[in-house]
């Protein structure tokens, strides 16, 4: 018989963040390039990786990029920000299932082609929505709330199979106390009374670009379909993100084979690691060769496809029922004598309201509670609804 | 036989002068038998040997008044009991059982036909320390035992003395015990039934008997001819602890074996392990040679082999998976095993399958003389065991299981995913074994494992090994006996998820595994061993499915077609002890396999690499086709040479064949991991290893070095490309390809077998190197360059030691070093899809910190009173005592765009258990 027993407690394993050491670095040629049948949607961006502790791309200048189709025509395109290739001027425009293949001559007279690809046309989205959805966080274990981001999409022709996903995600920002006034001293400095000053800074709005990968087949699936595949998780911890009006714009692409291959090697290699039976990651090249060297090392890929769109709101009303954490400035509004204003100035605070009539006390609160440009831009987005 | 006869003549002489001086006086009323020896002992002045155990009942009531010793003694022994007592010449007293002995022979002595039970004392030496226990075994030791057909003269020549050691208390075999003649110097060791067979000049012989836990002792026999002479050992209680390896004192001079490692369940136990659970892999660990890519890994790699190329066998059966919880629990429960066996080098002809090393647990019988329980609970598991006799003496069971309760250790793992999960798992072992008679043994066994875990609550995991085998082992005669063996295998794991219902599946993987071997052990004269037989395996395979659940599923079932295979293989094995100092093994295992169909193969573009673009057609096999056959020879030799009775040299050379083949690209064995057979593409790999080694014992054999180099090629061992899709694939030929390796080392172990301090320390130095060079750019890793395997660790220093302060407190402290293991690291960072992503190097191109860290533990021991309740014990351990928090493994993220590092450890700080044990 045996009996086993335990002194202390949450005792096995860790996880540290940890800084690598920068080994010995060559900058490799970085190839992200798209064609599509939108006009403005054909990019190609050239940079060159970086070393590990700097984790800023050098953008690729001066290289000759052009696409050519199957039948030979070639479309140049320019260099219209530093490593931003675009074809403005012949007015680029894919075409569903038109071959492609991007062309590019370096400055330093490299030469390189990537492997022909063909237009795939995405289907339309069926629905963009979400569920309230409470969870563990992975810091500390704790309970969360949030909502949970789905799409369902579908091909009735089942031909598209492989499916890419971007989202971009736009929120407003109201502060709870809009700060109105200023505080008008006198030359000593010691006396002073609030003075209106004009301010609209109490609705602000905030843009982020999902930047994990969303990838899905449908190979195994008897119908072309995507059921409920979550895109995204916002918390309602994460600052203002669920506290008023909350907008994700969620695009679709379709991918052949080899492309899906590659972004699902690239999710694995990059976003899938750390349990304790993880494939070893690898060195991952894309559909792009030095013509003259197919040993050098190139990254990135060149994809072709159509794109399909769908946006959706979710309203503070919609989420009614979940619980939030508690107001950020909940906590930090004061109720101050106007002999004590200016100190509080000097320590970050403003005001955020005034006293009743007559009062000789003022309420204030820190900056990023009065002023939503701590956390966005006053510039409403062009599709905001009114 | 004269000379002993006259040896006696002698002692009765001596007997006869002796005086009866001192004269007792007491009264003993309803007084302990024991209390009552005391009194006598004393005022007699002499020492009286018994066994307490035929006394403890015993009430004594007399009245002696000056008495004479023999006549106190005939008052203190009833009459109706079968118990006597014989004076020797020193006055000193021995009481025995069930017979008497006797000062000289009987008339009739020399021509009688022998009757075993009623053998007659033939000489007593008796000036031992006092002992009580002695006695007993002291009765049988100076018995004389008639062995083979008595004949009137003595035959000049040998004889085959053969039979089973056993253990006195559970009728259990004793594996590994050393049986020899010192005169001429003849031994052997029993195998794993505990048979011996040990052929030695007719006459009277000294046999004597060794084994680690067991207390040493000898029997005298008179060998006529071929005969069978069982002998049964009485277990050391106070040696439990004892990591001691007294039973093959010089074996490792004298033994002809090389890079074998043979762990008894004691020092097992004794070793500190993270859950308190003692642990038969992680102790293998310690032994030069071994390694593993981390804790919470699977399996261990023996001499730059892959997990995989071990062959890792329960009572014959191949377990595929040998761990229960990501690698913290092994397989195997530890109450029920009897032995543990690792050939690393000069494996025998018997074995085959696998190309680095034969990793062979061989399970307990039953209790043959009485019902015996043990049961318990631990951090994580609760465990029970019964076993005994079915018919005494005769046929016993064992029934053993273990299972988890707790997910305790999946709580304190560092990743919220794991927070959110359950693991467990639970597993059963069952044995009869049934010695039908003297030549006849049935052994019956069954095992069954499973693990579920479920991580972040939406898929479910689980995985189950289970097999059973029966074995019939037949003495023909005394030279030569044969083992039939049967046995099914089979392991399957399943993925499941039905959180979103449309999607809801359950992905699987089966393998069904039946063999069948006839083993024949055949011993033609002394110093000659020869072994052969034949085997055969059936394997059927499902290589994957994948199955819609529910009604709403829109999933698309996908199976795909079952692989089937034969493979079969003859061998033979002679040793030849040519002389004291030179001996000889050579052996040669001819292995075919046969790839089966039905099955439909397809072909590719023959001048291009293997991928979806270059299939040209697919072929149909029908069913029992043999689609491709391979085989091929495997020689294995090896040889000893000793220089002098404390030095020898060893030599050995082995080429495996295996036939099967693990895939995995994960850095540990993970549970999806799939075995495949070779097929038309993937051929057997082979491994071939030459090793040589010189060894010594110093200071009365208490100090062993060991000193093994090796260098193994291994050939068309299966690798993956990057990015290769192991799960479910149709095609698996375009994602594995064919990779060479080559690994060689120095192992340097000195033991220290005896004394208060006790253990060893080990050093290895080893590469591991593999090289990926195919034809094609696409079958090329790292350019086709040499690359070390990702459990190449150069440097590996074990310290294995325990001091016994005194017989009830010993302390063990362990310490293991060993280099990082390599990694494929970061080497720039590029952006694409709006984040930045890390480009890696080569594989496997650098290396995570080196590794190190120490364990101890305090064990007190219970009294050592023989008879009492239970035994019990105490220990305290604490693992990773330096707290050093050892990385497991670094990797990069890609998190909202940012590239964050990390590093992961398993066991970051020292983890204290108490553990109380108790067997009764």
């Amino acid at each position: 018989m045996t009996f086993t027993l335990l002194i202390g407690f949450d005792l096995v394993g860790c996880t540290e963040p940890f800084t690598p050491e920068s080994k010995a670095y060559k900058g490799v040629l970085v190839v992200d390039g798209f064609v599509s049948d939108a006009e403005a949607r054909s990019t190609i961006k050239l940079t060159r990786s970086s070393p590990i502790d700097v984790a800023i791309p050098t953008p690729e200048s001066n290289a000759i990029v052009s696409v050519i189709d199957k039948q030979g025509t070639s479309f140049e395109f320019e260099e219209t920000l530093p490593g931003i290739y675009q074809c403005i001027a012949a007015g680029f425009k894919g075409v569903v299932g038109q071959v492609y293949s991007l062309d590019i001559l370096t400055g330093n007279s490299n030469h390189y082609q990537s492997r022909p690809v063909t237009l795939k046309k995405s289907p339309p989205i069926d629905s963009v929505y979400f569920e309230p959805s409470v969870r563990l966080s992975d810091i500390d274990g704790d309970t969360i709330t949030g909502a949970a981001i789905f799409i369902d999409t579908h091909d009735d022709t089942n031909s598209t199979k492989y499916y890419r996903w971007e989202w971009e995600e736009d929120w407003e920002i109201r502060v709870p106390y809009p700060n109105t006034y200023d505080w008008i001293t006198y030359e000593d400095g010691k006396f002073g009374f609030p003075k209106e000053n004009g301010n609209q800074i109490g609705l602000c709005y905030n843009h982020e670009v999902g930047r994990n990968i969303h990838i899905a087949t449908t190979n195994q699936l008897s119908s072309d379909q995507v059921s409920k595949l979550e895109l995204n998780y916002v918390t309602t911890s994460d600052g203002y993100k669920l506290r008023s009006l909350y907008s994700i714009l969620v695009r679709q692409y379709a991918l052949d084979e080899a492309a899906f291959l590659y972004w699902s090697e690239l999710e694995k290699t990059s976003e899938t690691l750390g349990t304790l039976f993880d494939p070893q990651p690898y060195e991952l090249r894309g559909n792009v060769f030095n013509t003259d060297d197919p040993d050098e090392t190139v990254l990135g890929y060149f994809g072709a496809s159509t794109v399909e769109e769908k946006r959706l709101y979710i309203t503070r009303e919609q989420l009614k029922d979940i619980k939030y954490p508690t107001n950020p400035c909940g906590q930090d509004l004061l109720e101050v004598e106007y002999r004590y204003v200016y100190d509080h100035l000097e320590a970050g605070y403003v005001i955020a309201y005034l006293g009743d009539y007559g009062a000789i006390s003022l309420y204030m609160a820190p900056k990023d509670c009065c002023d939503c440009r701590f956390h966005g831009v006053l510039e409403k987005p062009d599709f905001w609804p009114q | 036989m004269k000379k002993a006869a006259t040896l006696l003549l002698i002692i009765g002489l001596g007997f006869h002068s002796q005086a009866q001086n001192p004269t007792i006086t007491a009264i003993f009323s309803e007084t302990p038998f024991d209390q009552a020896v005391k009194t006598i002992e004393e005022q007699a002045k002499t020492a009286i040997f018994y066994n307490p155990q035929w006394t403890d009942t015993l009430r004594v009531n007399a009245t002696l008044n000056s008495a004479s010793l023999r006549e106190a003694l005939t008052a203190l022994i009833p009459s109706a009991s079968d118990l006597s007592f014989f004076i020797n010449s020193g006055g000193k007293v021995i009481i025995s059982k069930g017979y008497v002995v006797r000062e000289s022979l009987p008339v009739d002595f020399f021509t009688r036909e022998p009757v075993e039970d009623k053998m007659e004392v033939a000489a007593l030496e008796l000036e031992k320390t006092r002992n009580n226990q002695g006695p007993v075994e002291d009765a049988i030791e100076n018995k004389t035992f008639e062995v083979g057909k008595k004949t009137a003269v003595l035959a000049s020549g040998k004889a085959t003395v053969a039979g089973y050691v056993k253990s006195m208390a559970s009728g259990e075999p004793v594996i590994g015990a050393l049986v020899y003649i010192e005169n001429p110097k003849i031994g052997t060791i029993t195998d794993q039934f505990g048979y011996y067979s040990l052929t030695i000049p007719n006459g009277k012989q000294l046999l004597k008997i060794q084994n680690v836990g067991m207390k040493s002792t000898r029997r005298q026999i008179i060998l006529y001819a071929d005969g069978l002479f069982n002998i049964e050992m009485e277990e050391d209680v106070v040696a439990l602890k004892e990591v001691v390896i007294e039973a093959e004192r010089d074996v490792n001079v004298t033994g002809m074996q090389m890079g074998l490692d043979r762990l008894d369940i004691q020092s097992i136990k004794q070793m500190p392990s993270a859950f308190g659970e003692a642990d038969i892999m992680k102790v293998a660990l310690t032994l030069p040679g071994v390694q593993s890519v981390g804790e919470g890994s699977n399996g261990f790699n023996v001499r730059g082999g892959s997990t995989s190329q071990n062959l890792i066998l329960l009572n014959d059966a191949v377990i595929y998976n040998p761990s229960h919880l990501f690698g913290f629990f092994t397989a195997f429960n530890a109450d029920v095993v009897r032995n543990v066996e690792l050939h690393k080098a000069g494996i025998p002809a018997e074995y085959g399958g696998r190309i680095s090393s034969v990793f062979e647990v061989d399970m307990k019988d039953g209790n043959k003389k009485k019902f015996a329980g043990s049961g318990g609970i631990g951090l994580v598991t609760g465990r029970l065991s019964l076993e005994g006799p079915i018919i005494e003496d005769k046929a016993s069971f064992l029934i053993a299981g273990r299972s988890s309760y707790s997910d305790w250790i999946l709580k304190r793992l560092p990743n919220a995913t794991f927070k959110n999960s359950t693991a467990g798992f639970n597993d059963l072992n069952a044995r009869v074994t049934y010695d039908i008679d003297e030549k006849n043994s049935v052994y019956i066994t069954g095992y069954l494992s499973n693990d579920k875990f479920s991580l972040n609550s939406d898929s479910l995991y689980q995985y189950t090994n289970s097999n059973a085998s029966i074995k019939w082992k037949k003495i023909f005669n005394s030279r030569l006996y044969g083992v039939f063996t049967g046995v099914s295998s089979h392991y399957d794991y399943s993925l499941s998820s039905e959180d979103v219902p449309v999607n809801a599946f359950n992905l699987g993987y089966g393998i069904n595994q039946h063999n069948f071997k006839a083993d024949f052990s055949y011993f033609p004269e002394s110093m000659h061993k020869i072994d052969f037989g034949l085997s055969s395996i059936y394997y059927d395979l499902s290589p994957g499915f994948n199955k819609p659940v529910g009604d709403q599923s829109i999933l698309q079932e996908k199976i795909l077609e079952k692989e089937k295979g034969i493979e079969s293989a003859i061998y033979v094995g002679d040793k030849v002890d040519v002389n004291d100092k030179l001996s000889v093994y050579l052996g040669l295992r001819y292995s075919m396999y046969s790839f089966l169909g039905p099955k439909s193969v397809i072909q590719y573009d023959p001048t291009r690499a293997k991928d979806v673009n270059t299939m040209q057609d697919t072929v149909q096999y029908p069913s029992g086709d043999f689609i491709k056959t391979y085989h091929g020879p495997e020689y294995r030799a090896s040889m000893r040479y000793a220089f002098n009775p404390i030095s020898s040299a060893k030599l050995s050379f082995n080429r495996m064949r295996q036939y099967i083949h693990q895939l995995s690209n994960t850095q540990a064995i993970s549970p999806t991991d799939i075995w495949k057979l070779s097929d038309s593409y993937i051929s057997p790999q082979i491994g071939d290893q030459f090793s040589i080694g010189y060894y010594r014992n110093m200071r009365s054999n208490s100090l062993e070095l060991s000193v093994e180099t090796y260098y193994k090629w291994l050939t068309d061992m299966l690798d993956y490309k990057n990015g290769a899709v192991l799960v479910l694939n149709e095609h698996l030929e375009t994602d594995v390809i064919k990779a060479k390796g080559k690994a060689y080392g120095l192992e340097i172990m000195l033991k220290k077998k005896t004394g208060k301090l006790n253990g060893w320390v080990s050093y290895t130095y080893s590469r591991t190197l593999v090289q990926i060079a195919g034809q094609f750019p696409e079958e090329r890793v790292n350019r086709g360059t040499y690359f070390p395997a990702s459990y190449d660790k150069p440097h590996d220093l074990t310290i294995v030691s325990n001091y016994k302060f005194t017989r009830r407190i010993n302390i063990s402290v362990n310490y293991t070093y060993s280099t990082g293991r390599p990694i494929t690291y970061p080497l720039s960072v590029y952006t694409i899809g709006g984040a930045n992503r890390v480009h890696y190097s080569d594989r496997n191109a650098y290396r995570i910190p080196d590794y190190s860290r120490m364990d101890l533990s305090i064990n007190f021991e219970g009294n050592h009173k023989i008879k009492k309740l239970a035994h019990s014990s105490w220990t305290f351990a604490l693992f990773n005592v330096l707290g050093r928090n050892n990385v497991y493994s670094i990797y990069f993220v890609t998190e909202q765009g940012e590239i964050n590092g990390y590093k992961l450890s398993v066991f970051a700080r020292p983890i204290p258990t108490i553990t109380y044990n108790f067997r009764f």
